[in-house]
């Protein structure tokens, strides 16, 4: 008889354990992915750990206005990239403060070969050495397999510039990768 | 190179990349409800309109030996022996952006407790507590600030969290309140109350990275939730194509109810005051929010789009 009875307290502890399920059902399928997107983004598994973990904190708090899986990877995606630029915004204001130059690459790999880690530092450079949003579409097109049109949603860009980014950028790292492009059977 | 070899390099870059997990760290951080600012709702609203002139004096006269021009306020649990003062500095918050997070400032309306400096005040309430307008956060996560002491060349900060943990953003958020309040840019020296954390952290940032780390609009009046009628005059600073601010008011339904736009005083290399009266005697009462944004010269083809800072008002 009781629980005919809907409070407004009673809602809304519904729907905070509706977000706490989603985060974890999310966390599971997409943490690791994640990572992964902002390490090509930022350059640093550190940086990249905490910038997909505030973006998760985010979704949670927006739960109520996303309540859908799909709508939810979307912007935990489009998080995870604003995030990422501002991350390397604020990495170079504190290096221009103390007139220091910027971090190495720090890639992790211990049991890959001298030629597997050369290679995947020149990648995670090139790809640094980008203008931001280059390196964003070329992350999003080719890492995480978007379409344009979804590209074009998730950086708040038209699918002309996401063309348009897209060919230059991929024009530049062919430049800058130019010793492993060939190797198409490594 | 074709896309499938590029495919292949972007994941491989990563293929060994195995991040620690931190699902424990994100439900905990999840989960607390927001901590809601005291004053928000009927004491702030009432007090906005007496102590607006605080702040111009507060804003124009940037005096190293700040006195608080406190304006009495009736405190919810008086209690006697700890008088409570009430001044209205701006404090700095984070908020989004297209440009991704950036920093947002707000007048806020703080108790300073009997012998307490404003400087101490300003930054415990950054560090403590937490913003009005909602769509501001703060980056200090259960932090408390031991002490914060002008040594005149620096600013000291002592808090409980490890100097070398503390976060980018939660240190621009001190840092540029330190600024505003002081009226010019100092070092922030962040150390810890710890003795196990020995380290110390030195942070400032230069003029130069101001347009790189604040939000390119801001609305400084009205404040969040402030009562206005007939004519009210809204200002704040904006770095904007031809130092135009176009503003608009919206109802509860987003509707766009007024626009018009403000022009600053200059753009390009830093932001710039902007002021615009805004005529709402023709609106119902009820509650509306007030948009200033950046201008967008491609209106929307290229870039992130303009940045916009908002702020919630009763029309009465």
């Amino acid at each position: 008889m009781i629980t005919a009875v809907t409070t407004l307290e009673g809602r809304a502890q519904v729907d905070s354990w509706d977000a706490d399920e989603a985060l974890e059902a999310l966390y599971v399928a997409h943490w690791r992915g994640l990572v992964r997107l902002a390490v090509l983004l930022v350059g640093d598994q550190g940086v990249a750990e905490e910038v997909v973990q505030d973006a998760f904190v985010s979704t949670h708090g927006r739960w109520r206005r996303l309540r859908d899986q799909d709508k939810a990877l979307a912007y935990l995606r489009q998080t995870v990239v604003n995030r990422s630029r501002s991350a390397l915004r604020h990495r170079a204001v504190v290096d221009r403060h103390a007139r220091s130059s910027s971090a190495p690459v720090d890639l992790p790999g211990a049991d890959s070969s001298v030629v597997d880690r050369e290679r995947r530092s020149a990648v995670i450079a090139a790809l640094g050495a980008l203008p931001d949003r280059q390196r964003e579409v070329l992350v999003l097109r080719h890492f995480a397999g978007l379409s344009e049109a979804e590209i074009a949603d998730a950086l708040g860009i038209s699918t002309g510039s996401v063309k348009t980014h897209a060919s230059r950028g991929s024009a530049r790292l062919r430049q800058l990768l130019a010793p492993y492009v060939s190797e198409e059977d490594s | 190179m074709n896309d499938d070899r590029l495919s292949w390099l972007l994941e491989d870059a990563v293929s060994e990349v195995e991040p620690a997990d931190r699902l424990p760290e994100i439900r905990s951080r999840a989960r607390p409800s927001r901590r809601r600012w005291v004053y928000a709702g009927g004491a702030l609203v009432a007090a906005a309109a007496t102590v607006a002139a605080v702040a111009v004096v507060d804003r124009d006269a940037p005096d190293r030996a700040l006195d608080p021009v406190v304006q009495p306020t009736a405190s919810p649990s008086p209690e006697p022996s700890e008088q409570v003062e009430a001044v209205l500095p701006l404090l700095y918050w984070v908020g989004d952006a297209p440009r991704g997070d950036l920093l947002f400032s707000e007048r806020t309306f703080l108790n300073l407790g009997y012998g307490e400096t404003l400087l101490h005040a300003a930054v415990r309430t950054v560090i403590e507590g937490s913003p009005i307008d909602p769509d501001y956060r703060s980056a200090w996560r259960d932090v408390q600030l031991v002490s914060a002491r002008d040594t005149g060349s620096t600013v000291r900060v002592t808090t409980t969290m490890d100097a070398d943990k503390i976060p980018f953003e939660a240190a621009l958020q001190v840092a540029n309140t330190v600024y505003a309040l002081l009226g010019q840019r100092v070092e922030i020296e962040f150390a810890s109350a710890d003795q196990g954390f020995p380290t110390v952290y030195r942070f400032g940032v230069l003029q130069s990275d101001d347009l790189v780390v604040l939000s390119p609009v801001q609305v400084e009046y009205p404040i969040e939730g402030q009562e206005v009628s007939g004519t009210f005059t809204a200002s704040g600073l904006a770095n904007s194509y031809e130092a135009t601010v176009p503003w608009r008011v919206e109802d509860v339904e987003g509707a766009v109810v007024l626009e018009g736009f403000a022009t600053a005083e200059g753009w390009m290399d830093r932001l710039y005051p902007w002021e615009t009266d805004v005529d709402v005697s023709g609106l119902e009462p009820g509650t509306y929010t007030f948009v200033a944004s950046t201008a967008d010269p491609s209106g929307g083809a290229e870039g992130a789009g303009p940045t916009t800072d908002t702020r919630t008002v009763y029309v009465r």
